[in-house]
């Protein structure tokens, strides 16, 4: 007792423990496992060592007995160090409140334009910090929406996140720097579109009601569907739509053509308000991503993302942008093509407005020239 | 690093020290746990050390705190680990079992490591940029063990020493060093590298204090 240095000894033949007596300055092995065997830490009593066992790549912990040589493996997973606590007869009780995964509650609120992330922790108490971050999947992998940092409070902390609208969401909250609770990660998968029950993807809803003609011109009769996982209110959108399309300044103004919202019978398009995944299924196979909007044969595919946030690149208001979304989709569902800007005079919708201007200026209403130049209208 | 200049920073820190010991009462008896050092995995490729309690039989598995390079206090009531600090860079830290919050123990610039405790509870040999130091939690002297870079400290069960590992030649060996200062001397010359000694115990418990955490205390090594 006391005579003795254990420690770990590599030679050509691996890494095993050792005892090194003292006195007679003898190295004998203790172990030969085969593995690596690293960190040997004695029990009070000195008769055994607790020690890191690898093998490979993984990693468990075991204790032997010195005298013996008999070792007992520990079903403790992947560790780097192991150490018995030193007392022989009585220790001192680590009974303490330690929050455990299951300690950890996470509620998430949605409005159109945030994810609000709410933690809670049970005996967390005030202090350290909890980092908490949110993805999305998109095209099947998960992608980052964001990560922002909340103080600990009365076991409380809170994030809030430009809400995603693709698929899957995922939050996971980590505490790095938290002291003395839980020092672990969890993770929470939920779903980020406001979905009613039994909706599925693609579980589009037809907002009922006809609408009397815009004006006089050929006529030109449409539909709106509203993907029921979107959670938008289909007349709402509807509304919206429709104050676009029946707008003077719209394609329908000025007498060139008569726009008419129906829910029946044969329509030139149908406008649909969609979740990306639907809409790159809808557009296919136009290469929407998720992130564009499209016109593809006989529906007008809006991206529910672009819709609640716009494209901030080229469009401030959002009010607008929306216009050139509806007008621009439309367009094509009014057999116009994509158009590069003009020297001078009214810009084009029908030029692409998404994410860059492509050195061009704004317009959310179709140009005068453009609407003559519409197949069929009256001009 | 000169030893005459790290015993005036250590002076230094000395003064900071006056906080006399106390013996408490045991705290209430129980089996003994196993203190485990696990990777934890944050994501995006970011890990971290964190500290994990076990029963002997390494059942009732519950993580602590983060940590690393963790050190049971003699009479297991408290544990030294080494965590990054203010200043971003690895300091020792020590927390009681009882649930305190840790304290910081260094806030030097270089980076303090691999804490083992005194047999008597009340000194900690770390591993800084110029070797060992030994610090006090008493509120008495410093002392340097001679020990230029020596890494993996472990104090002898009488705590008069220090066996620690340092490099000669391609491999690592053994080498004890007085904490008097009185010297260092290498103790195995053969082919194996060694790491990571650990001095078996003597089974004397008698002359362990109980630890009790000291607030206001701050060593800068």
């Amino acid at each position: 007792m006391g005579t003795r240095i254990a420690f770990s000894g590599t030679d050509p033949s691996g890494t095993d423990l050792y005892l090194f007596n003292i006195a007679s300055g003898e190295t004998t092995r203790v172990t030969s496992m085969g593995g690596t065997e690293l960190s040997p830490r004695w029990t009070a009593d000195g008769t055994r060592l607790y020690f890191v066992h690898r093998d490979g790549s993984t990693g468990g912990a075991a204790s032997v007995e010195v005298a013996s040589g008999a070792i007992t493996t520990l079903d403790v997973g992947d560790v780097d160090a192991v150490l018995p606590q030193p007392c022989a007869d009585a220790c001192p009780s680590t009974s303490f409140d330690v929050a455990r995964p299951s300690d950890l509650r996470v509620r998430i609120d949605k409005t159109r334009r945030t994810l609000r992330v709410l933690g809670d922790i049970d005996g967390a108490g005030t202090g350290g910090s909890a980092l908490i971050k949110v993805e999305h999947r998109n095209e099947g992998s998960f992608e980052p929406v964001g990560r922002a940092w909340s103080e600990i409070s009365d076991g409380r902390f809170a994030g809030t996140f430009a809400r995603p609208f693709s698929g899957v969401c995922k939050v996971t909250v980590v505490f790095p720097g938290a002291m003395g609770f839980l020092p672990e990660r969890a993770a929470r998968t939920f779903d980020c579109y406001y979905s009613p029950p039994g909706a599925h993807p693609g579980d589009l809803e037809l907002v009922t009601g006809t609408s009397p003609v815009s004006g006089p011109g050929p006529l030109r009769r449409f539909k709106i569907r509203v993907e029921r996982r979107t959670r938008f209110d289909p007349q709402e959108f509807a509304d919206e739509v429709e104050d676009i399309l029946y707008d003077p300044r719209g394609w329908g103004g000025n007498g060139h053509l008569g726009m008419k919202k129906v829910d029946s019978g044969r329509a030139a398009f149908t406008i649909i308000l969609a979740t990306p995944d639907t809409v790159d299924r809808l557009c296919a196979p136009a290469p929407t991503r998720g992130k564009s909007s499209c016109f593809n044969v006989t529906v007008a595919v809006i991206n529910l993302d672009r819709w609640v946030h716009g494209s901030p690149e080229t469009y401030k208001s959002l009010r607008k942008y929306r216009r050139y979304l509806i007008n621009h989709e439309v367009g094509h569902g009014l057999d116009h093509g994509h158009r590069y800007c003009i020297d001078g005079g009214p810009q084009p919708v029908m030029m692409q407005q998404t994410g860059s201007l492509q050195g061009c200026g704004r317009a959310w209403w179709p140009a005068e020239w453009e609407r003559d130049l519409t197949p069929g209208a009256r001009v | 690093m000169h030893r005459a200049a790290l015993a005036a920073l250590v002076a230094v820190a000395s003064s900071l020290l006056h906080a006399p010991p106390v013996a408490l009462s045991r705290p209430a008896s129980g089996d003994p746990n196993l203190l485990l050092q696990r990777t934890a995995d944050l994501g995006g490729g970011d890990t971290k050390d964190v500290l994990w309690l076990a029963a002997t039989d390494g059942s009732a598995l519950r993580p602590w705190i983060p940590g690393a390079s963790p050190a049971w206090s003699p009479a297991g009531d408290a544990v030294a680990f080494s965590a990054p600090g203010v200043k971003g860079v690895e300091d020792v830290f020590v927390l009681p079992i009882e649930g305190e919050r840790p304290f910081n123990l260094t806030s030097s610039p270089g980076a303090e490591t691999s804490p083992s405790w005194s047999p008597d509870g009340q000194d900690l040999a770390v591993v800084t940029a110029v070797g060992i130091s030994i610090l006090d939690l008493a509120g008495g002297s410093e002392t340097l063990a001679d020990a230029e870079g020596g890494a993996g400290p472990s104090w002898s069960p009488d705590g008069a020493e220090i066996a620690y590992v340092r490099a000669v030649g391609a491999t690592r060996q053994l080498h004890v060093a007085a904490i008097d200062g009185s010297g260092s001397r290498q103790i195995t010359s053969d082919a194996i590298d060694h790491s990571s000694p650990a001095w078996s115990p003597d089974g004397d418990a008698d002359r362990v204090q109980w630890y009790r955490p000291q607030r206001n205390r701050s060593l800068s090594l």
